[in-house]
């Protein structure tokens, strides 16, 4: 009678199965926890301290974002204020009141309006290739301030960088990954908006050999992106409420 | 034999079940905060924060004294002039158009045989203007508070470009590139942190590069003295300047 080996092999048969599902169930589950344990290890553990001092940082530079906002609010109701006294009093020396504006708008304290141009800058999110330099592929304080010298010797008369106004003082430096501009954190993309006449302005970033040429062309070794400028009837430049490297108490 | 059978196989479910829960939990652990850096940047940065917070709760208060007085002297012509007038003394010494002395450092870059025996190359000299309006930059971004290049005051509309080796220009107006004295008054020692890569830069056009500090408070950052005119921008709010 076959009864006795048939009962055998099937116990051996289901136990070979059951074997089989574990190790591979063993063997995901060792893979699984490999992963996770790797990206535990890069991720910083979570220090309660620095998150309070993240949480602070946050607050306070909301409650900053708002005080800028009061700054530039009354500046322009000074400015509003110096007009009117012009105005009013024919007597008293116009030219005060005009070189007030003026320089207001020179230094970059105040608000200003006009035609003129925006464009973004940004790093180049595509792969990059292994054999290829990461630093030819991410924005640099120079290539922000290239591209500022450049405006400005196109005639424009007002220039921001994500909302910061270039003033006389203004330094746009790299701190690490950080890129400060005024002393204040600034993140890509970069939209620059700058007054003045649109079409000298975008002839001079987008000519032959030009700066946006210069950023963008893989024959030049770098890889930004660039937005082709856009003109604009009017576009608005806050005012900067900063304290010109101390100049200002 | 059946019932060990059935023992041993719900034993080894229960196992793979129990293990099978484990390993869930522990892939899809949530993890609720990636944007933890630094520690010591975070401190830095609240610092500098708070600094600024400080500055513009005391500015505002100067602003809003401001507002009241010209509100006040709206019917005094004379007093209301002279807030005027005080008013535009301080804005010419932000705009850059008044000369500001006090101490700081004065930078020489001057065409030098040393450099170039050294390896210098005088044909790099060529990207001469980019690596000046970056030091200015640099000076700026290290508390400089007021810059000249050859006696030209760098404002907030400066530029510095080379139309050929020998025709460097700063604010359009030309200066001779064999021999550069730039002048900043502000805290000499971030200003000289902020100098550290560019000996280097100009070594290798062939180029020396040297600091002298100014501490007796004599050093003068010259007005800017060409005409501005605003074409374009105008106030937020106005119709024509």
């Amino acid at each position: 009678m076959p009864f006795k080996p048939d009962k055998r092999l099937r116990l051996t048969v289901s136990l070979t199965m059951i074997s089989v599902i574990l190790g591979l169930m063993l063997s995901m589950q060792y893979k699984n926890m490999r992963v996770t344990a790797d990206a535990q290890a890069k991720l910083p553990t979570i220090d309660p301290k620095a998150q309070y001092t993240a949480d602070q940082l946050n607050r306070i530079k909301d409650e900053n974002k708002g005080l800028e906002e009061e700054i530039e609010k009354l500046n322009k109701t000074l400015h509003g204020l110096e007009k009117q006294a012009g105005d009013v009093d024919q007597n008293l020396a116009p030219e005060i009141r005009d070189d007030l504006t003026k320089y207001k708008i020179m230094s970059g304290l105040l608000a200003v309006k006009g035609p003129g141009i925006t464009f973004t800058v940004d790093d180049n999110k595509k792969d990059i290739p292994a054999d290829k330099d990461v630093l030819l592929y991410i924005t640099h304080d120079s290539d922000l301030r290239m591209l500022v010298n450049e405006l400005f010797i196109a005639g424009a008369e007002a220039v921001s960088i994500n909302g910061q106004r270039i003033t006389t003082t203004t330094g746009i430096v790299c701190i690490g990954t950080m890129v400060k501009v005024n002393n204040q954190r600034i993140t890509t993309p970069f939209v620059f908006t700058a007054i003045g006449d649109p079409k000298n302005m975008i002839n001079a970033l987008e000519t032959r050999g030009g700066v946006i040429e210069l950023l963008t062309r893989p024959e030049n070794g770098r890889y930004l992106t660039i937005t082709p400028p856009k003109q604009s009837p009017t576009v608005t430049i806050p005012g900067y409420a900063g304290d010109f490297n101390g100049m200002k108490k | 034999m059946q019932t060990k059978h059935k023992v041993s196989l719900f034993l080894v479910s229960f196992l793979l079940g129990s293990m099978l829960t484990v390993q869930f939990s522990t892939v899809h652990r949530p993890r609720e905060d990636n944007n933890v850096v630094d520690n010591v940047q975070l401190n830095a940065e609240l610092a500098t924060e708070k600094d600024r917070q400080k500055f513009y709760n005391s500015e505002i208060d100067r602003l809003e004294q401001q507002v009241n007085t010209y509100q006040n002297k709206q019917g005094n012509r004379e007093e209301l002039a002279k807030a005027m007038a005080d008013d535009l003394d301080k804005i010419k010494g932000l705009a850059g158009v008044k000369p500001l002395k006090g101490n700081g450092i004065i930078i020489t870059i001057e065409d030098s045989f040393d450099a170039i025996a050294a390896g210098g190359d005088p044909s790099k000299a060529a990207s001469l203007d980019y690596y000046l309006y970056q030091l200015i930059n640099y000076l700026n971004g290290n508390d400089a508070q007021a810059i000249s290049v050859e006696n030209h005051r760098i404002i907030s509309l400066s530029s510095i470009r080379s139309i050929s080796m020998n025709n460097l220009q700063v604010n359009a107006v030309m200066i001779n590139p064999k021999s550069i004295t730039i002048k900043a008054v502000g805290n000499i020692e971030q200003m000289k942190i902020g100098m550290n890569l560019f000996p280097q830069f100009f070594r290798e056009m062939g180029k020396d590069f040297k600091i002298t500090d100014v501490t007796n408070g004599s050093l003068t950052i010259p007005a800017y003295d060409a005409p501005v005119e605003f074409k374009y921008a105008q106030p937020e709010g106005d119709k024509k300047l």
